[in-house]
């Protein structure tokens, strides 16, 4: 480990703190600084160089504890890096990798990686061309999402987007895939009641949560999410699938817009730097899929921003849109309705997601948006309180269904092949006789059922159709079988 | 500001450029009320720094030279020495002449003894720092010393 005098005799450069703004300290000398380097003050405090003038550098630190007008500081010729390891999983680290759930340091062999670390150009990229599930069945239905692909999930506080979120990191981790939640700027109590669902669910052991909460410095919350993609980045080159949670870039912006009006910065649009595109758009040029030995791996990102009353034409908002490839809208007046979760499939847009669907899967999507609209229309309809044509009946009948079926409990996942029997079920009319409340009950029997692989030849029959009809007709056809196979496993518990 | 390399040739370290500028500010101080009342040797400061056309200037001519004076002085180069002793008047004349060798600027020292250096000096100029002090040397070898004896 090297000191400041190791350093100071190396680079033969010196600087001196001229002043001091919380976290930004300007210093003068070090000729030959660079941007993102790392300095060292004598007293061992480290800050990254953030822009460079003729007299002074700026520099922001990375520590709480502030250096003293005049004191020393030195090049250390190198950019910031980060230690990481496969020991990390499973793990609450800090920006800077440390350990932070007090379980001690992790151990094991590590390896030193660029914070800063460029985006992979359009030649190593493939496209994007397999699903990632959700668990969430109208997520995964309605706005796919496919591995490597940025989804910006925008909502008001408190609209479920947090608990959507974990419901994917649950489906994704008991697949294998390594799932980084990156709290950035939340209070402490949060990341333990992620902390504690991580744990309880078991999946902690292939999660990895990055956390700089609101009490630590700014350049650390700033930092956050490039560490986290550096982490991210070293298990993709592990030849494994990331997911990363971004939770969230609304707080991100707002410490960085601290630092910037700090630093003097022109502020622009409520206050935030011109730049806070670009730092955003730099973040989340790392995800993607790329080619890896003869297959490719990926990191999905799921970056968060919050919206305020619903507006979507915040100057947040509409930059993140500007970044990613598509948005889930978490809509508070869909919340308020009971809808859980409250997605707003109209206003939601995903733009690679639909290219990782099959056939069947694409039919059915644009079948879900008729029947969608046509139950909103006729909803509209039934307001007016006359009797209405046995059509809107029928529009009004099967969308009631499909959103009881799209209804899912908190923390609870419905697999694919599920929510395509359910789906199906639906467009087969098989519950248009039976009220909502049985169709709740039928559909968790169903998952039930589905996870003790009761529905193995099922679902081995449905992989063969390409169209809506098709799958209709075989539901149709098998009605008695599906029912036999719910209640006997009634029958045998209650027995 | 036009001052006379020989009064800018007298400043050698940051304690001659500290006694001059509490001069200047005293000047400042004094220019409202009768200036060679308050301080006889006041006006001889004057003639030394080249205001000394102005022997009854206006008011405020005379603070926005002293403005500028003040000025140029605090903005001379600083180069800072450290030195494993205290060095003597002519010790640091000496060592300001070779410092000054073919500038067009006067370079002012800023000079500090540290012990720990124990014999030489380390210098630090416009954000350069140069180490040829005795215990660098000393820390070096010990490092390679240790090194060796552990590989």
């Amino acid at each position: 480990m090297k000191t400041f005098d190791d350093y100071l005799r190396e680079t033969q450069e010196i600087g001196r703190v001229e002043s001091v703004l919380n976290t930004v300290i300007y210093l003068s000398g070090l000729p030959k600084a660079k941007l993102s380097e790392v300095v060292i003050t004598e007293t061992g405090k480290k800050g990254i160089v953030q822009s460079i003038d003729p007299e002074l550098v700026e520099v922001i630190l990375l520590e709480s504890d502030l250096p003293v007008i005049g004191e020393r500081v030195a090049r250390t010729g190198e950019n910031m890096k980060i230690q990481v390891s496969q020991n990390l999983l499973g793990r609450v680290v800090g920006p800077l990798m440390n350990t932070q759930d007090g379980l001690g340091p992790a151990m094991g062999e590590k390896e030193s990686r660029p914070v800063f670390n460029k985006a992979p150009g359009i030649q190593e990229r493939v496209k994007i061309s397999e699903q990632l599930e959700t668990g969430v069945a109208i997520v995964d239905y309605m706005i796919p999402l496919g591995k490597g692909q940025r989804e910006l999930i925008l909502g008001d506080q408190k609209t479920g987007r947090t608990t959507f979120l974990l419901q994917t990191i649950y489906n994704q981790a008991k697949k294998g895939t390594i799932c980084i939640y990156v709290g950035i700027g939340k209070k402490k109590s949060d990341i333990k009641s992620i902390e504690d669902y991580l744990q309880k669910t078991g999946i902690l052991g292939n999660c990895v949560i990055v956390f700089a909460s609101s009490a630590d410095p700014a350049s650390l919350v700033y930092l956050a999410p490039y560490s986290a993609f550096t982490l991210a980045e070293y298990f993709r080159d592990l030849g494994k699938d990331v997911l990363i949670v971004l939770d969230d870039l609304t707080n991100h912006a707002k410490f960085y817009r601290e630092i910037s009006l700090l630093s003097k910065k022109m502020p622009a649009r409520e206050s935030y730097p011109g730049d806070i595109f670009h730092i955003h758009a730099k973040i989340l040029e790392r995800a993607g899929r790329i080619k890896y030995g003869s297959g490719s791996v990926s990191i999905t990102a799921l970056p968060v921003v919050e919206t305020v009353q619903g507006d979507l034409t915040g100057y947040l908002p509409t930059n993140s849109m500007a970044m990613t490839d598509g948005h889930i809208f978490f809509d508070e007046a869909e919340f308020k309705k009971g809808r859980r979760p409250a997605v707003n499939t109209s206003l939601s847009v995903t733009r690679v997601g639909n290219q990782t669907q099959n056939m069947l899967e694409q039919k059915i999507r644009r079948a879900l948006v008729e029947k969608l609209n046509l139950y909103r229309k006729a909803q509209e309809l039934s307001h007016f309180g006359f009797d209405l044509p046995l059509k809107t009946r029928s529009d009004l009948n099967i969308g009631e269904r499909l959103e009881a079926i799209f209804d899912q409990e908190t923390y609870t996942v419905i697999p694919k092949d599920v929510a395509l029997i359910l789906v199906g079920l639906a467009f087969s009319d098989y519950w248009s006789s039976k009220n909502i409340e049985q169709v709740r009950v039928e559909r968790t029997k169903l998952v039930e059922a589905f996870a003790k692989c009761a529905f193995e030849s099922v679902v081995a029959d449905l992989q063969k159709f390409e169209d809506v009809e098709a799958l209709e007709n075989y539901l149709g056809a098998n009605r008695e079988k599906i029912e036999q196979i719910l209640y006997s496993r009634i029958q045998n518990t209650v027995v | 500001m036009q001052l006379s390399r020989e009064v800018i040739a007298k400043i050698y370290t940051t304690k001659e450029l500290n006694d001059l500028l509490y001069q200047i500010a005293k000047i400042g101080e004094s220019a409202r009320t009768n200036l060679a009342e308050v301080n006889p040797g006041v006006p001889e400061v004057l003639k030394e720094l080249g205001i000394e056309g102005n022997r009854e200037p206006p008011e405020e001519d005379l603070a926005k030279k002293l403005k500028n004076l003040k000025d140029f002085l605090v903005k001379l180069p600083k180069a800072r020495l450290e030195f494993a002793f205290e060095p003597n008047e002519e010790f640091i004349r000496k060592i300001s002449r070779l410092l000054n060798v073919g500038r067009s600027d006067h370079l002012v020292l800023e000079i500090t003894v540290k012990r720990d250096l124990l014999a030489g000096a380390t210098i630090e100029f416009m954000g350069n720092f140069r180490d040829y002090s005795y215990a660098s040397i000393l820390d070096q070898v010990v490092k390679e010393k240790v090194k060796g004896a552990f590989s």
